[in-house]
């Protein structure tokens, strides 16, 4: 492979180790600037075995004068790693936001700073990305929005044996935690299993974890109720206010485009926002709460051998034009998910459900593959989740979005007056909304699309809008933050920013110096940096696999690496 | 001889008349060439999901959707659903394209008649100050202007424009959108939906909502149209000072015509003759060139239509936008052979 | 003759110059002239003689760099000096101008009533709608047929003559005291320039308007003009009647320009007579049998026939002029001869070989043999190319001769055509129209032709100039013998060089014969209109022959 050859090139210049610094230069301590401490050595990397670190501590010798070899450096040479070791960083520049090409420019600097590494960055477009990276890319970005707010989504998905990575990393150990984790129902002891789970990936590193995003709300000073940003991760209108008046109608801005009001064609952030204010769910977020409620559902349960979720469904509900609201349409929801299977749409989601039957129209029973899986409840109130009305969508193909505003098919807590895709759409109260978003407190919603951040920037200083939503650039939510004339407000984000490593392609002539350089990679990165400097705190670092705020959530890599 | 009169208006309906018939050949050779070039790319659906899909599953899909039958097959069944107004759909957000050309067709067509307002407005009399003061400091200054309007990116007089006028400026106009939210509705309830903001406004017959989409008009139109008033002035100006040369303006002034009305009578009007024709190439070019000052100004236009859906690989809309923008330019091109016929009689043979 | 009628307009020492970026360039030099009542003045001289200057300095009508010195006065109103409303209100309503080309002097976007209706709002208080039906009668008075319907012509639907018409009509419209018609039939073909003239005629006397009458062509001068006045680079050198300037010139330059002006009917020059080797009747350089040119019509109109069914022959060593009016279809026949048109249908054979599907490599042998003049100098020759590029291009394209053979042949014909060896290094705009030509014809000749086309050689130069040029050209062709086609419309200089004639008419051939034959005893009524209408420059016969048309009339 032409990796290969790249980093025989590399041996063959073998290492004119430079300025050796320790990887604590890189970790948070106030000192970053000054030379390396020798006592930060209680690395995990520095309690492996101490190999072949002879000719390795020459070059050093040389260079630095400095006999005791520290953190990143140490790793490598007692794996044999000779440096500095060449990596070629592949990053896409827009798909996870513009300022992608400036992180990873300071990963570079940080990475190099160290004398231990020469990186090449490589910048692709997305769909070619989304294509070559599987084949070929051994050190890439990526990013993940979470299908639902789970610890699970955050794990099985990257740690699994054949996950979506594609990366070869495949740990039986590894794979037992994840399997044990998803059946246990108990919610503390699945907690200390995400626990271990996690510090368990930390010491292989197939992936190393940078940053978590945090949600960004800008709302006017006349905004007396911001919406609730919480780790539903959801953009909910209902609890919006402003001028301490019910009947205001509130204009929100985003550049999150839609692709389809139809659940079954859009996998999104646009496209979900609209969805979740419409259409009602079977299990849903109340505002505040990560945990799934009953939302059409009275009461949900798992059968006895775990096999089968049972829902009771309210009764008397109806759609806002009028039709009956009840289990066959839930059936009929993830029936049509399964038979379109749109590559747009979320139906993977479903790989756990087996079937779905109607015993009677107030009880939907839901046929696991697996018993006792706890991701479901998370899976119903997830992008899948969305119950349409089955008089109105068709069941083998999506269904257009004007005919479905014109049939009024919504029972969520709005329904939608006017559609203008991607440009303009005006939300109303729905009256017979009785769901746990509570009953809306606004008199409306005007939402706007824009193709141009900076446009919505503009509109929301000039009042034009009250609420501007994702996503304002770091600069602009940096100078937003000193407006008098606006209010910024945080929530924790289910975004998160890591870098995949291919296990078997990466550099590095065995499995252990391709972990030597991985652990050495983790020990030159400086997160703070990365989120203070690139993202001006609109992303915190990330210190583990499952973002702060989930349970089971801890800082295993920092703790292994960054100390 | 009566008849000589009668043939010269016949003349000028078979002139319009060839046009018109010269028209359907051209759409039809566009139509084609667009057909086949996307096709040269690959199918939409491998385009977009090649790479994403197992080869068997994209196999499927091609087969669902008839790509796997004979190219000319798709092609005629193109041509016949494009005569029915049927472009089909976009996969990137599920939009009829018909629908997409009006909506954004429309906009971009009032953005173009917008910004050739300001054109004319500013490239006109300029255009005639200069070549009165031919090589005099007016003209050169005239002429500075024009290249600095016509050099200056579009985007970058846009955003000095906001910069100026929008929120963290004057903050006296609008810097985005072609309407705001509130009127936009409005008029939607009111039940206008002519997709032409100003149309639409005015038969509200409402000065709130006509006033606010002018005040939305004014700095797109302005970015775009003085570059366009850039080239007006310069054609204009070279043009006129081409015809003030000629005989028929001394024999004008021979014959004790004023001045005044030797320039605007004959020397401007004949000047406008290769100006209308530039217009009508312009106006072509503006159709798919306003994309800047579209993404400037949130102006939900063709191009920035186009644009988004070249990203994501959306050939099937691609292919429709083009389809659309080359009907819209043969008709452009037809309307700019009448008004020529219209401007100099001897078009019309 | 009654007493003098009254001075109507009056130049003293008038003086122009115009301010280029060297030193000022003195045009007109302190001419002095008079017009009077009813009277006709021929203001002649060549080109850049300075009489289309002074006559527009009158009117104010130069350009903002002529300084303008003397005086000028119609009647007591001086008008140098003059500028704006006062200038305009002289413009058209006392003094009014007749143009030489008037499909230029014509707004195309306007109709002819539109541009009349003009003159006359600009000066008189009355409505559009009696402007509207004073045009009509205006366009009745120059004699435009159907006057109510051509009102609303374009001037592209109208001929030429007509257009001039239109412009006459447009200069009489507010009765001016003076009209100034700057070289008003050059641009027309003589039997319209007959009717034209006929009608200033006519005009002068029926309303007793002064005319200034500027011209080059002799002709028009004996045919028309009351009082003569020559120019000669920018000073008026001679003034007196007509008589007095025809038969007893004073000047040497109007000796000059008289002795230069060929003349129909006239004998020939000795320079042009001398021994010609014979025609060869038996080979012919060029035959052409019923030959037809068609040109595609726009769409939806029928083709235009620009040769229809014409046969003539050309001998070698001979020189056939083909003669006609603009549309004759003369130029059309001469393309076709060199294979730069092919023709719709019958014979075309030159220098014995059939034209009509002939192999692209065969006409291009055949071009080296074949040679074309154009009209134009100015515009055939390429402006960045020195003279010796020029004329040795033909030996280039066809790679003939080394460099140094195709200098000495430029230096041969250099001689030959009388220009000076040093003249090779020089550049197309260094020379004068005249030169030009002459390069021109050296160009054609370099790769010894054996047939030429001349379309027009001399119609774009001055008599004087035309002369020499006509002169060397004769020489030229006795020396080398080609056989030429001459396209021409001038049938004086036919008469000094052609062995016969060939008259077309709308793409047919009205005459063929002997330059005896067809100029002398004329068989076709054409070709006698034709003859009758060139102005013979000798105001005693014009006189005639303007008594004997009108006795007819």
């Amino acid at each position: 492979m032409a990796f290969s050859k790249k980093f025989a090139a590399a041996l063959a210049v073998a290492a004119t180790a430079g300025l050796v610094l320790s990887a604590c230069g890189n970790s948070k301590h106030e000192d970053t600037e000054t030379t390396t401490p020798p006592a930060a050595d209680e690395t995990a990397a520095a309690e492996t075995t101490p190999a072949t670190g002879d000719e390795a501590g020459d070059e050093t010798e040389a260079a630095g004068g400095d006999e005791t070899l520290t953190g990143a450096a140490k790793v490598l040479a007692d794996a044999g790693v000779a440096t500095p070791v060449a990596l070629t960083i592949q990053y896409n520049p827009d798909h996870y936001g513009d300022a992608s090409a400036e992180e990873y420019g300071a990963i570079k600097e940080q990475l190099e700073e160290t004398g231990l590494f020469t990186v090449t960055l490589n910048s692709t477009e997305w769909v070619t990305y989304s294509q070559e990276r599987i084949a070929n890319y051994s050190i890439y970005q990526l990013g993940w929005f979470p299908d639902y707010p789970d610890a699970d989504n955050y794990l099985s998905v990257f740690f699994s044996k054949d996950n979506f990575l594609g990366n070869k990393f495949d740990e039986p150990a590894v794979q037992a935690l994840i399997d044990e984790q998803r059946v246990t129902t108990d919610e503390a002891a699945r907690a200390e299993l995400i626990s271990q789970l996690q510090s368990l990936v930390a010491e292989y590193l197939p992936t190393l974890p940078l940053l978590q995003g945090r949600q960004v709300a800008v709302i006017g000073t006349n905004v007396n109720e911001p919406p609730v940003l919480d780790a539903s991760f959801q953009f909910r209108f209902a609890n919006i206010q402003k001028d301490n008046d019910p009947t205001a109608v509130v204009k929100v801005g985003t550049t999150d485009m839609v692709t389809s009001l139809d659940p079954a064609g859009s996998y999104d952030n646009g496209s979900y926002l609209v969805q979740t204010n419409v259409y009602p769910m079977v299990l849903s977020f109340a505002p505040g709460n990560p945990v799934p409620t009953p939302e059409l559902a009275e009461s949900c349960e798992f059968s006895e051998d775990g096999a089968t979720y049972t829902c009771k469904i309210k009764d008397g509900l109806k759609w806002a034009n009028g039709n009956t609201l009840d289990a066959n349409d839930v059936k009929f929801t993830f029936d049509r998910q399964l038979t379109i299977a749109d590559p747009e749409g979320p139906s993977s989601l479903l790989g756990s459900l087996d079937s779905v039957t109607v015993p009677d129209p107030l009880t939907v029973e839901f046929h696991l593959n697996a018993p006792n899986d706890v991701t479901w409840e998370q899976i119903l109130a997830s992008p899948v989740g969305p119950v349409v009305d089955d008089e109105v969508f068709s069941a083998t193909e999506l269904t257009p979005d004007a005919d479905i505003v014109a049939a009024n098919a919504f029972a969520g807590a709005y329904t939608i007056k006017t559609w203008k895709i991607n440009e303009v759409a005006e939300f109303t109260p729905n009256p017979d909304y009785a769901g746990v978003q509570g009953t809306p407190q606004n008199g409306g919603i005007i939402m706007t699309y824009y193709k141009e951040s900076s446009n919505m920037r503009l509109n929301i200083e000039s009042g034009e809008d009250d609420v501007a939503w994702r996503s304002l650039t770091a600069t602009d939510i940096a100078s937003l933050e000193s407006s008098d004339a606006v209010e910024v407000v945080y929530g924790p984000g289910g975004e998160i920013r890591y870098i995949v490593f291919n296990v078997e392609t990466m550099p590095g002539d065995t499995p252990e110096q391709k972990l030597a350089i991985r652990q050495a990679i983790a020990m030159s990165i400086d997160r703070d940096e990365l989120s203070e400097v690139v993202y001006a705190g609109t992303y915190s670092p990330l210190c583990s696999y499952v973002p702060e705020g989930l349970p089971g959530a801890n800082t295993a890599v920092c703790d292994l690496y960054n100390q | 001889m009566a008849t000589k009169q009668r043939s010269s208006s016949a003349a000028l309906l078979r002139y319009l008349g060839v046009r018109l018939a010269l028209v359907v050949p051209t759409v039809l050779i566009l139509v084609t060439l667009v057909f086949f070039l996307m096709r040269v790319i690959g199918d939409p659906i491998s385009a977009k999901l090649g790479g994403q899909l197992t080869p068997d599953e994209l196999e499927r899909r091609r087969e669902a959707a008839g790509y796997n039958r004979p190219i000319f097959v798709q092609y005629f069944e193109y041509l016949g659903n494009v005569v029915q107004g049927d472009f089909g759909t976009a996969s990137k957000d599920n939009r009829k394209i018909l629908d997409v050309v009006l909506t954004n067709g429309a906009a971009t067509v009032e953005l173009v008649c917008w910004s050739l307002i300001i054109a004319f407005l500013v490239g006109i009399p300029l255009g005639r100050l200069a070549a009165r003061y031919h090589d005099r400091l007016a003209d050169v200054t005239i002429r500075f202007f024009a290249v600095l309007v016509y050099a200056a990116p579009v985007f970058f007089l846009g955003l000095v424009l906001k910069l100026i006028f929008g929120a963290h400026g004057l903050g006296i106009l609008p810097t985005s959108m072609r309407v705001s939210r509130t009127t936009e509705l409005a008029l939607a309830d009111l039940g206008y939906d002519s997709h032409f903001m100003i149309v639409d406004a005015l038969r509200s017959g409402q000065w709130v909502y006509i006033s606010d989409v002018l005040k939305h008009a004014i700095l797109p139109a302005v970015a775009l149209g003085l570059m366009e008033a850039g080239i007006f002035i310069r054609l204009i100006r070279i043009n006129l000072l081409e015809t003030l040369r000629t005989d028929y303006v001394v024999a004008a002034r021979a014959r004790g015509v004023a001045e005044r009305r030797v320039v605007s009578k004959h020397a401007f009007r004949n000047a406008l003759i290769p100006v209308v024709t530039v217009m009508g190439m312009e106006i072509a070019l503006m159709l798919c060139g306003a994309i800047l000052t579209e993404t400037t100004f949130e102006w939900p236009g063709l191009g920035y239509a186009l644009s988004q859906y070249l990203l994501a690989r959306d050939f099937v809309a691609v292919q429709g936008i083009v389809t659309a923008i080359a009907l819209l330019v043969a008709v452009i091109s037809f309307l700019i052979d009448v008004i020529n016929a219209l401007v100099d009689p001897r078009v019309r043979y | 003759m009654t007493s003098p009628a009254p001075v109507l307009l009056e130049a003293t020492n008038l003086s122009v110059s115009f301010q280029t970026d060297g030193p000022p360039v003195r045009a007109v030099k302190r001419v002095s002239f008079e017009v009077r009542k009813g009277e006709i003045l021929a203001i002649v001289g060549e080109s850049g003689s300075g009489k289309t200057v002074s006559s527009r300095a009158m009117v104010g009508l130069l350009p903002r760099t002529a300084r303008i010195e003397g005086e000028a006065r119609i009647d007591q109103t001086e008008l140098i000096g003059l500028h704006g409303e006062a200038i305009r209100r002289v413009r058209g309503d006392r003094i009014a101008m007749i143009f030489q080309e008037p499909s230029t002097a014509l707004d195309p976007v306007r109709t002819a009533g539109w541009q009349i209706c003009e003159a006359l709002l600009s000066h008189q208080n009355i409505s559009r709608k009696e402007a509207m039906a004073r045009a009509v009668e205006l366009l009745d008075l120059v004699g435009i047929p159907d006057p109510e319907i051509r009102v609303h012509s374009y001037p592209h639907q109208l001929s030429g003559g007509q257009k001039q018409r239109v412009m006459i009509a447009m200069a009489i419209s507010c009765d001016p005291e003076v009209i100034i018609a700057d070289e008003p039939t050059t641009a027309l073909d003589v039997t319209v320039q007959a009717q034209i003239l006929d009608l200033l005629h006519d005009l002068r006397e029926r309303l007793g308007t002064a005319i200034i009458l500027i011209t080059h062509n002799m002709g028009v001068v004996a045919d028309m003009a009351d009082r003569v006045a020559v120019m000669f680079r920018g000073e008026l050198v001679e003034q007196g009647t007509a008589e007095q300037i025809f038969n007893d010139p004073q000047h040497p330059y109007t000796k000059h320009l008289l002795g230069s002006v060929p003349r129909l009917g006239g004998a020939r020059p000795a320079t042009m007579d001398a021994v010609a080797a014979p025609p060869v009747e038996a080979e012919l350089a060029l035959s052409v049998r019923h030959l037809d040119v068609f040109f595609p019509g726009r769409i939806g109109s029928p083709p235009v026939k620009a040769v229809k069914d014409v046969s003539l022959e050309l001998h070698r060593h001979e020189i056939l002029a083909l003669v006609g009016e603009s549309g004759s279809g003369k130029t059309t026949l001469g393309r076709c001869a060199v294979g730069l048109q092919l023709p719709t249908g019958g014979e075309l054979t030159v220098l014995g070989q059939e034209l009509r599907g002939i192999r692209p490599a065969a006409l291009r042998a055949l071009r080296r043999r074949l040679a074309f003049v154009f009209q134009d100098p100015a515009s055939s020759l390429n402006p960045r190319m020195s003279v010796a590029d020029c004329i040795s291009e033909p030996m280039r394209v066809h790679r003939t001769g080394t460099k140094a053979e195709r200098e000495a042949r430029v230096a041969e014909l250099l001689d030959a055509v009388e220009l000076p060896s040093d003249y090779a290094n020089r550049y197309p705009h260094e020379l004068s129209g005249g030169q030009r030509q002459r390069v021109s014809l050296a160009r054609a000749l370099v790769m010894d032709p054996e047939l030429l086309v001349a379309d027009e050689p001399t119609s774009a130069l001055d008599v004087s100039v035309q002369a020499k040029v006509l002169e060397v050209f004769v020489r030229l062709q006795h020396q080398m013998g080609f056989a030429c086609l001459f396209i021409t419309h001038d049938l004086a200089v036919v008469d000094l060089l052609a062995d016969r004639i060939a008259v077309m008419r709308s793409g047919e051939l009205v005459e063929l014969g002997s330059r005896e034959e067809v100029l002398r005893n004329p068989q076709q009524q054409y070709t006698k209109d034709l003859i009758e209408a060139v102005p013979i420059p000798d105001p005693v016969v014009q006189k005639a022959r303007r008594d004997v048309r009108r006795g007819k009339a």
